[in-house]
C-alpha cells in the first residue's frame, strides 16, 4: 500500500471517528447532556456530514485524481492537487493520537453528566445573584401580579420556574412578595453541603443550566428543608419538591430555599417541551 | 479519585466541546476544499479593489455575506491565502467574520435584554474596528513575519509562477477545459471532497489539543477540592475599572466559547459593567485557547503571541472607554421589574 494511500485511510477514520459521537449522541437521546438544544440539529447533521465524507475518502483512497485546474499557472507541469504531490502530507501518527484515541477513551470513559465534585465546582453550593433584576425596578411588581401571572397546582402550589426562585435571593422587597408562597419545582436531588446542613433536615435541588455546552455550564441549587425525616431517593434522583419559599442570609449572601417541604420522584423533564413551554 | 470523578468529567467536558464545535470546523474544511479546487488562483484580487487600504476595509465586511464563526474561518482563509488573497486581507477576514455577521448580531440582540441594539451595534462596530486596525498594520509587514514559513514560502512560489505566466494563461485554460470536461467533474469532486478532509484532519489536530486545555482548566482537580473555581476569582475583579475587562477577557479566552452563542453568557455576568462584557465579546471570538492552536496552523508563532497581546491592550482600552456611556444608556432603559423577570429567557437545563 502507498504511503499516501494509507495516510488517506487514517485521515477518513478519523474523520468517520469524530462523526460517529455526536450521531451516537443523538441516537441515544444523550445529546441534551452535552448540548443546548439549539445546537441538537447542527450537531447531527455535522456528524452525519463527517461520517459521509470520511467515507467517501475511504472509498477513493486509493483513487490517483488528478485535474487541470490552476494549470494557467503551471504550464502543464505537475498538478496541484493530485494526491501523490500534495501541499505537506498528514502524519497518520498524529491523526491516530490526537483525533482517534482522545474521542474513543473521553466516549469510554464519560458518564455523560458531572460527578458531585464537578457540581460543587461549577456553584452547586452558591448563590449567584443578577443584579440587572433587581436595579431601579419601578413599583408595579407586586405578590398579586406574581399569582396571576403563575400558573398553580391542584393543590394550590405555584408553578414557579427553577431560575426564577433562584435569582429571587438578593433583593429585600422581591424577597417578600416571593416569602410563603407555596411552591412546586422540579429538579434534581442531592445531598446538602454538611456545613450548611447543621440540623440534618437538608437536601438540596439543582438544575444545570446551559448556554451552549456542558463546558459553560452554571449549576443552580436551592435547599430543601424537610420538617420529618429526609427522603431516601438515590442521589441525582428527578423529583418533584413542593413547600414554602423562604429566605436566609449566610455569611451576608441571601438563598432562597423551600421550607415544609415533601418530594416524590418524577421523570427527567423532556428538554424539547422544555423549550417549547 | 482521577478514574472515579476526574476523567469522566474531563471526558464529558471534552465531548460536550468537541460535539459543539467540530460541525463548525467542518463547515470551513469543505468550504476550504472547494475553494481549494473550484476557485482559480488570484481571483481574489479580482474580487476586491486594488486599494490596499480599501481591500481590508471590506474584508471586515465579508462575514456579512460569508458568515462563518472562528472555528470555521481558520480553515477557509488558511486556503484564502493560498489563493492570493493578501494575508492583510485574510486575517482582517478572520477576525472580523465571527463577529461581523447576522448570527452573531441577533443573539448578541436577544442576550442583552436592556440595550439590546447598542450592545449588539457596538459588539459589531468594535469588532470591525480592530480586525480593521489590524490588517492595516499588516499592510506594512512582510508575509513571512505573519505566516507560517511554509505557507509564506507556497504564496511566493505561487505569486512568483502568476508574475510570470500572466500573458497566456487564457488561452491554456480554454483549450484544456475543452479536452477534459467531463472526467474533470468527476475528479474535481474527489479532490475537493479529499483537500476538505485534509484540512479537517489538519485543523482538528489543532483543535484537540486546544480543547483538551479548555477541559482541564475547566474540571475539577483530582486533588485539591478547596481550590477556588476560576469564575470566583474573576466575579472578584467586577468592580475594577482595568480589572473587569482583563478579566472577563482572560475568562472569554479560557472558555473558547463559539460567537454565535457567546453573549448569553455575557448576559449573566452582570456583576460586571457592560463596557467589560463587550471586551468579553470582542476579544472572544478573536483570541482564545483552541484558536490559538488553530492560529498556528497557519500564522507564526511570534504573531500569535503579538496579535494576543495587541488585541488584549486594544479592546481593553476601548472598553474601558465606552463604559460611562453605556452606564448612561443602561439608566435611561430600565424596564419594570415583572418584565425583566419575564424577559430573562434564561436557558432551561
Amino acid at each position: 500500500m502507498k504511503k499516501t494511500t494509507f495516510n488517506q485511510i487514517v485521515s477518513s477514520l478519523a474523520t468517520i471517528a469524530w462523526g460517529t459521537v455526536p450521531v451516537y449522541f443523538y441516537a441515544w437521546g444523550l445529546i441534551d447532556k452535552y448540548l443546548n438544544e439549539s445546537f441538537h440539529l447542527i450537531a447531527l447533521i455535522g456528524g452525519l456530514a463527517m461520517m459521509v465524507l470520511g467515507l467517501f475518502n475511504l472509498i477513493h483512497a486509493s483513487r490517483h485524481v488528478s485535474c487541470g485546474h490552476d494549470h494557467s499557472h503551471e504550464h502543464g507541469e505537475k498538478d496541484d492537487h493530485g494526491p501523490d504531490n500534495d501541499h505537506h502530507e498528514q502524519n497518520p501518527v498524529a491523526a491516530l493520537c490526537l483525533m482517534i484515541l482522545p474521542v474513543i477513551l473521553c466516549t469510554g470513559f464519560t458518564k455523560h453528566e458531572y460527578s458531585k465534585e464537578a457540581l460543587r465546582w461549577k456553584g452547586l453550593y452558591k448563590q449567584r445573584t443578577l443584579r440587572s433584576l433587581y436595579s431601579n425596578y419601578n413599583a408595579e411588581f407586586t405578590r398579586e401580579l406574581l399569582e396571576k401571572r403563575t400558573p398553580r397546582t391542584g393543590e394550590g402550589n405555584f408553578l414557579l420556574q427553577f431560575t426564577e426562585l433562584y435569582w429571587s435571593a438578593g433583593d429585600e422587597k422581591i424577597m417578600k412578595i416571593y416569602e410563603g408562597l407555596p411552591a412546586q419545582l422540579e429538579g434534581r436531588l442531592i445531598e446538602e453541603d454538611p456545613d450548611l446542613n447543621h440540623d440534618a433536615n437538608r437536601k438540596r435541588l439543582y438544575r444545570v443550566v446551559m448556554t451552549c455546552c456542558a463546558a459553560d455550564a452554571q449549576v443552580l441549587g436551592v435547599p430543601l428543608q424537610f420538617g420529618g425525616s429526609l427522603p431516601t431517593l438515590p442521589e441525582k434522583s428527578w423529583v418533584t419538591a413542593r413547600g414554602k419559599v423562604a429566605f436566609e442570609s449566610i455569611d451576608g449572601q441571601y438563598f432562597a430555599y423551600l421550607k415544609d417541604c415533601e418530594v416524590e420522584a418524577t421523570e427527567a423533564p423532556d428538554p424539547r417541551a422544555q423549550s417549547r413551554r | 479519585m482521577f478514574f472515579e470523578t476526574w476523567l469522566p468529567d474531563f471526558s464529558f467536558l471534552f465531548l460536550s466541546i468537541l460535539v459543539e464545535g467540530a460541525p463548525f470546523i467542518l463547515l470551513g474544511t469543505i468550504i476550504s476544499g472547494f475553494i481549494d479546487v473550484y476557485l482559480p488562483s488570484g481571483a481574489m484580487d479580482r474580487i476586491l479593489p486594488r486599494n490596499r487600504s480599501l481591500a481590508v476595509m471590506m474584508s471586515g465586511m465579508l462575514g456579512i455575506i460569508f458568515p462563518v464563526c472562528e472555528c470555521a474561518v481558520v480553515p477557509v482563509i488558511r486556503r484564502l491565502v493560498k489563493k492570493g488573497l493578501p494575508p492583510a486581507c485574510a486575517i482582517t477576514y478572520m477576525l472580523a467574520a465571527p463577529i461581523v455577521n447576522p448570527v452573531t448580531f441577533l443573539s448578541t440582540y436577544s442576550a442583552f435584554k436592556k440595550i439590546p441594539l447598542e450592545m449588539a451595534g457596538s459588539r459589531l462596530l468594535f469588532g470591525y474596528v480592530i480586525a480593521v486596525m489590524v490588517g492595516l498594520i499588516l499592510l506594512r509587514l512582510n508575509v513571512r513575519r505573519i505566516l507560517k514559513p511554509r505557507i509564506a514560502g507556497e504564496i511566493e512560489e505561487v505569486e512568483a509562477r502568476r508574475a510570470g505566466d500572466h500573458d497566456h494563461d487564457h488561452d491554456h485554460d480554454h483549450d484544456h477545459d475543452h479536452d477534459h470536461e467531463d472526467e474533470d467533474k468527476g475528479n474535481r469532486l474527489i479532490m475537493a471532497l479529499r483537500a476538505a478532509m485534509r484540512d479537517f484532519v489538519d485543523v482538528g489536530i489543532y483543535f484537540v489539543i486546544g480543547i483538551t486545555i479548555v477541559a482541564i482548566v475547566n474540571t475539577p482537580p483530582p486533588v485539591d477540592q478547596e481550590t477556588i473555581p476560576l469564575r470566583d476569582y474573576i466575579d472578584g475583579t467586577a468592580e475594577s475599572t482595568w480589572g473587569a475587562p482583563a478579566a472577563l477577557m482572560g475568562l472569554a479566552f479560557l472558555l473558547s466559547l463559539c460567537s454565535t452563542s457567546d453573549a448569553f453568557i455575557a448576559a449573566t455576568l452582570d456583576a460586571f459593567g457592560q463596557g467589560a462584557r463587550l471586551a468579553f465579546l470582542v476579544f472572544g471570538p478573536m483570541m482564545d485557547v483552541k484558536l490559538l492552536f488553530l492560529y498556528s496552523t497557519i500564522l507564526s508563532r511570534r504573531f500569535i503571541l503579538a496579535l494576543a497581546v495587541g488585541l488584549f491592550i486594544a479592546i481593553g482600552v476601548l472598553s474601558v472607554a465606552v463604559e460611562p456611556l453605556f452606564e448612561k444608556l443602561e439608566k435611561q432603559n430600565d424596564p419594570p421589574f415583572s418584565q425583566r423577570m419575564e424577559e430573562q429567557g434564561l436557558p432551561r437545563s
